[in-house]
C-alpha cells in the first residue's frame, strides 16, 4: 500500500513533467496515465501496446516501462490476486528490467528496485507453496525468477543460506517421489545431487551429510532386497553384492562426519551400526550399537 | 555375532537385517539347483531344513517355498534344536559352535547336504560353508566330500567358490 501511495505520487509529478515537454508529446501515454491514476489497470494495460505503436520513440523510454511495470505490478495484485501463474507479474518483471536498462541516469532506479523487491519476494512465497511432489518443477522455476531477482535489486542476501535451504527442501521431494514409485530410481539420483549441491557449499552442513550417509545405506540395502532376483544366477548375485558394498562404503564417512559432529545423536550411532553390520564388520557394529544401546539408555534416564 | 543385535531397533537395522539372509538365501537356492543328488532323492519334495535362526526360516520359506529344484517342489522345516532335526535335501546351520554341528553332521544321513556358516569346512564335515570375505559374503565347497557322497557339483558353483577342497 505505501510503495502504490509513492508510486502514485511520482506519477502525478512525472505526468506533469511529461505533459510540457513537445518532444515526447504522446497522447495515448497521457490516457494511459490517467487510466492507471483511475485505477483502471486493465484500460492502462491496453494502452501501452498503442503507446508503442504510435509513439514509438517511448520504446526506449525508462520511465515509459517504468509506468508499465507498475500498471502490470497492479494487474497482479489486484486483478489477478497474486496469481502464481499471473502472466501480468511477469510482464511486470520485463518492463523494470527495460526501465532499468534505459534509466541512464538512475532517476527510477530506486522505485524499480523497489517493485522488483516486492516481486522477487512473491516468487519466494509462491516457490514456498508449490513445493511438494506435484508442483515441484514450478517451485524450481520461482526460486530461479526469485533469485535472479533479488540479486538484480543489489540487496545484502546470503543466497548460500537460501541455496541450501533450497536443495534440502529439493532432495526431501525427491525421496518422496522415488518412495511414491520404486520404479522411478533416478529421483534418488536427483535427492543425491541435491544433498551433494548442499555440501558444495557447506561440507559440514549435518542435515546434507546425516541423509546422505542413510541415503547411500538404504540404496545398498535396496539392491539387494529390490533389485536382487530371488533366483538370480550366481554372476548376478556377485554384482549385486558388489553394488551394495560400494553403497555402504559410500554411507560411512558421511555418517561418521555428523557423529564428530554430533556424538549423541542416537540415529547416527544407530546408523553407524547398521552399517558396519551390512559391511559384516562385526568387531565395529558391536562396538557402535553398544555406543547407541548406552546412549539410548542415558537418554531414556534422562526423560 | 547375533544378528539379533540389530533387529527391532529401526527400519534400517531390519531392512539391513533382511538383506543380508536374502544373499544366503539365493545362494542357497542355487546350490539347490547347481548340486545333482544321486537318482532316489529326485523324486517327491525337496526338503529344506534350518537349524538356529528362526527369521532366517521365515523369510526363505517365504521367498522360496514350492519354487522348483528340477521337478521337486521346495518346502522347508524348521528345527529347535537338534534333536529334532530330520533328514532333509539340504540342512541350512545356523551356529558356530563346531561341535554342535559336527554331531548334526554325524546324525544326519549322507545324502543331506550340509551348509554351515563361518566355520570351518573339515572339521565341521559340511558341504558348503558360508563366509564374509571383505564385507563380501562368500562360500566355500568341501568338493571330495560331496563327490564321496555321491552328489555331482555344477562347475559354476565350483568356479565362483571362494575355496574348494
Amino acid at each position: 500500500m505505501i510503495l502504490n501511495r509513492r508510486i502514485l505520487c511520482l506519477l502525478f509529478v512525472f505526468a506533469t513533467a511529461n505533459s510540457i515537454s513537445a518532444q515526447d508529446y504522446c497522447p495515448e501515454k497521457r490516457l494511459l496515465l490517467e487510466k492507471y491514476q483511475a485505477g483502471e489497470y486493465i484500460k492502462a494495460k491496453a494502452y501501452i501496446d498503442t503507446v508503442t505503436l504510435r509513439c514509438p520513440d517511448q520504446k526506449t523510454n525508462a520511465y515509459f516501462w517504468h509506468i508499465s511495470a507498475f500498471i502490470n505490478f497492479n494487474i497482479f495484485q489486484k486483478v489477478d490476486k497474486k496469481s502464481p501463474l499471473s502472466k501480468a507479474r511477469k510482464e511486470a518483471v520485463s518492463s523494470v528490467l527495460k526501465s532499468m536498462e534505459l534509466d541512464k541516469d538512475n532517476q527510477y532506479l530506486e522505485h524499480n528496485k523497489e517493485i522488483l523487491n516486492v516481486l522477487a519476494n512473491g516468487y519466494y512465497n509462491h516457490y514456498v507453496s508449490y513445493l511438494d511432489t506435484n508442483n515441484y518443477v514450478k517451485a524450481v522455476d520461482f526460486y530461479q525468477e526469485f533469485k535472479a531477482l533479488k540479486k538484480i535489486t543489489g540487496q545484502s542476501v546470503d543466497f548460500n543460506q537460501y541455496e541450501i535451504q533450497h536443495c534440502i527442501m529439493l532432495a526431501q521431494i525427491y525421496k518422496q517421489l522415488y518412495h511414491n514409485d520404486e520404479n522411478a530410481i533416478h529421483f534418488i539420483q536427483k535427492a543425491i545431487d541435491s544433498y551433494q549441491c548442499v555440501l558444495s557449499i557447506d561440507e559440514n552442513n549435518y542435515s546434507a551429510n546425516k541423509n546422505l550417509g542413510i541415503l547411500y545405506h538404504n540404496l545398498g540395502v535396496e539392491t539387494i532386497m529390490k533389485e536382487l532376483p530371488v533366483d538370480a544366477d550366481l554372476e548376478v548375485v556377485i554384482v549385486m553384492e558388489e553394488k551394495a558394498v560400494n553403497y555402504f562404503t559410500k554411507s560411512l564417512p558421511y555418517l561418521k562426519k555428523v557423529y564428530k559432529m554430533e556424538p549423541t545423536d542416537e540415529a547416527i550411532v544407530h546408523g553407524i551400526a547398521a552399517v558396519y553390520y551390512s559391511l559384516n564388520d562385526t568387531e565395529q557394529h558391536i562396538k557402535y550399537y553398544n555406543l547407541y544401546r548406552d546412549l539410548k539408555n542415558s537418554n531414556s534416564n534422562k526423560d | 555375532m547375533s544378528s539379533n543385535l540389530l533387529c527391532a531397533q529401526s527400519p534400517i537395522s531390519k531392512d539391513a537385517q533382511a538383506a543380508r539372509i536374502k544373499m544366503k538365501g539365493v545362494y542357497i537356492y542355487q546350490f539347490a539347483r547347481r548340486v545333482y543328488w544321486p537318482e532316489k532323492y529326485t523324486k517327491g519334495d525337496f526338503n529344506i531344513g534350518i537349524y538356529g535362526n528362526r527369521d532366517i526360516f521365515d523369510q526363505l520359506s517365504s521367498s522360496y517355498t514350492d519354487k522348483l529344484v528340477g521337478s521337486q517342489a521346495i518346502k522347508f522345516k524348521y528345527f529347535d534344536n537338534p534333536s529334532e532335526i530330520e533328514d532333509c535335501h539340504l540342512l541350512y546351520v545356523i551356529n558356530k559352535n563346531k561341535d554342535i554341528i559336527a554331531a548334526i553332521n554325524k546324525s544326519i544321513a549322507q545324502q543331506t547336504v550340509l551348509v554351515s556358516e563361518e566355520n570351518d569346512l573339515v572339521s565341521s564335515g559340511s558341504m558348503f560353508n558360508f563366509i564374509y570375505v571383505q564385507s563380501r559374503l562368500k562360500y566355500q565347497i568341501n568338493k571330495t566330500k560331496a563327490e564321496k557322497s555321491g552328489f555331482k557339483i555344477d562347475q559354476t558353483l565350483t568356479k565362483l567358490a571362494y575355496s574348494t577342497i
